[in-house]
């Protein structure tokens, strides 16, 4: 495989790393892998996590391509006055007009971790060139059995589940004191926006129906959100996703992966299911509507 | 990530005032090829040596500054201080002691991952993340820029972000090698800055809290504007 450093998008602005497969490898049919930024970080990703799953990939024959949204790394502000949501939908949309017309690929998967899985899931929801999308630490919802297990730790061991059980406390009671949802702090730029569970259900249902794979992984990194294996599946209980959604639980793992080994696990388990999902004749995307 | 933003906006700053700048990514690191554990710091100085010759082709520019952030600055004084004919050598932060450096990582690793053992492949030891050779490792710890024999004559600019001990010895040792150096101390600056900001530019406070869509003032909110301002101006000075 190969690398290329290439700019995109409507001023050029964007800066991206295209990896390209060796041609004996190499699938025209296959989906191309956009990797986004995790939070700030620029597109290398948390401990180059990005660049090595990246450079797996290729070495396989598939096209991949990590790139900086607008305002991060070493890509320029957006000239796009716009909210920033939207500003992210569009250099998405770039990376993908990008690739279609130099690569002649247009389908996609999309990979992401925290902000970028909430992105990844906001994008693939609306635009129908994306087969698939993986989301690490995404949205996350607290459940009955989440509170449970907060409570039956606390009770067990008071002292280290005191943060949890603060962070929980707090939250009830900036809601009750300054109404259900409402933030007290002001909204940044870059905040990552929760949509309300049902807008989410909805969305997941519509991928789903469509057809959209989908890989959920989520870290021990999270705990005041995410606490068991299976949450996942019980905060969406109404949602069938028909076989389109994987999830996977690391709750040795940090939110950044900063172990080698939980991150050399998590680069398996995300290759494994790209080669298993979009390998073999690939994932096609329903058109509805 | 800061230390990403911080080279790029100083990057962006100093072509803004007419300089040709490159910045790169080691060996191992970043978007360049291979990985940490194959990296050291012989490769990385070497590096160093390829980014100059390439800048020079690229801009056609014969005098050549570099400035190096942590063990960037380590790595680029000792580059400079070994035969690499450089202008003006701009150091922020260097890792001084390389033992202590190391010690440091350690420290931050185990916090991190809250004592659990992390292993790299084969002989490596993983610090904050990234797996290094053990071989990598006991070079990094070797690094004493306290004793490190000079060559060449640029000019010396030491940046520091606070008072370390460390870098008053390497002063110390730079001046009585009889080389021109020039110490920067940025908490001085930010002390000055916040002071402006108590004593009535109280809009201008304002200002960079209000407008997040602007880029001058998104970087300052995440790293420090008045460092770059400062080493901007300090080697538009120099030249």
């Amino acid at each position: 495989m190969k690398e290329k450093a290439v700019t995109f998008g409507q001023d050029n602005h964007l800066v991206g790393i295209v990896g390209i497969p060796d041609e004996a490898v190499s699938h025209p049919h296959k989906p191309t892998i956009l990797f986004l930024n995790a939070g700030l970080l620029h597109r290398v990703g948390p401990y180059r996590m990005s660049v090595d799953l990246a450079r797996s990939l290729s070495s396989e024959g598939w096209l991949t391509m990590r790139f900086d949204l607008s305002g991060i790394g070493d890509s320029q502000f957006s000239r796009e006055i716009a909210e920033y949501r939207e500003i992210v939908k569009s250099d998405i949309r770039a990376a993908m007009d990008f690739i279609r017309d130099r690569y002649k690929s247009n389908s996609f998967v999309l990979i992401g971790l925290c902000s970028g899985a909430s992105n990844a899931q906001m994008v693939a929801f609306a635009d129908e060139r994306i087969v698939g999308a993986v989301m690490m630490d995404g949205f996350a919802f607290r459940t009955a059995r989440f509170y449970g297990q907060v409570l039956k730790k606390y009770l067990a061991q008071p002292g280290t589940a005191f943060s949890t059980f603060k962070v929980i406390l707090m939250d009830q009671c900036r809601r009750i004191f300054h109404g259900k949802g409402k933030s007290t702090r002001r909204p940044s730029m870059f905040a990552n926006i929760m949509p309300s569970r049902k807008t989410l259900a909805q969305e997941f249902r519509v991928m789903a129906e469509q057809r959209v794979a989908m890989l959920c992984i989520y870290s021990g990194g999270i705990p005041h959100y995410y606490k068991y294996a299976g949450q996942f599946f019980d905060m969406f209980r109404n949602v069938d996703f028909r076989g389109t959604l994987q999830l996977e639980y690391f709750p040795e793992a940090d939110h950044t992966y900063t172990s080698v080994s939980e991150r050399k696990k998590l680069i398996a388990c995300i290759q494994q299911w790209i080669n298993n999902v979009h390998g073999a004749g690939g994932f096609r995307r329903n058109r509805i509507g | 990530m800061r230390t990403h933003m911080a080279i790029r906006q100083l990057a962006i700053q100093l072509s803004s005032v007419g300089f040709d700048v490159l910045k790169f990514d080691y060996y191992g690191l970043g978007d360049s090829a291979g990985t940490s554990e194959e990296g050291n710091p012989d490769i990385w100085r070497d590096d160093i040596r390829t980014a100059y010759r390439e800048l020079k082709d690229i801009s056609g520019m014969t005098s050549i500054s570099i400035i190096g952030l942590r063990l960037g600055a380590t790595l680029a004084a000792e580059a400079a201080f070994t035969g690499l004919s450089v202008k003006n050598l701009l150091l922020w932060d260097p890792v001084v002691k390389g033992r202590e450096y190391v010690e440091e990582l350690r420290k931050l690793t185990s916090s991190v991952l809250k004592g659990k053992q992390d292993h790299g492949p084969g002989n490596c030891e993983t610090l904050v993340g990234f797996p290094l050779a053990a071989h990598t490792i006991s070079m990094l710890s070797a690094i004493d820029l306290t004793h490190i024999a000079f060559k060449g004559k640029m000019k010396v600019f030491l940046v520091c972000s606070e008072d370390r001990e460390e870098y008053g010895q390497f002063h110390r040792h730079i001046e009585t090698a009889g080389h021109p150096v020039r110490m920067i101390n940025l908490s001085q600056i930010r002390d000055k800055a916040s002071l402006e900001i108590q004593e009535g530019h109280v809009e201008e406070a304002e200002k960079m809290v209000a407008q997040w869509s602007d880029q001058d003032e998104f970087d300052q909110a995440l790293i420090a504007h008045y460092a770059i301002s400062e080493i901007t101006s300090v080697l538009k000075s120099a030249v």
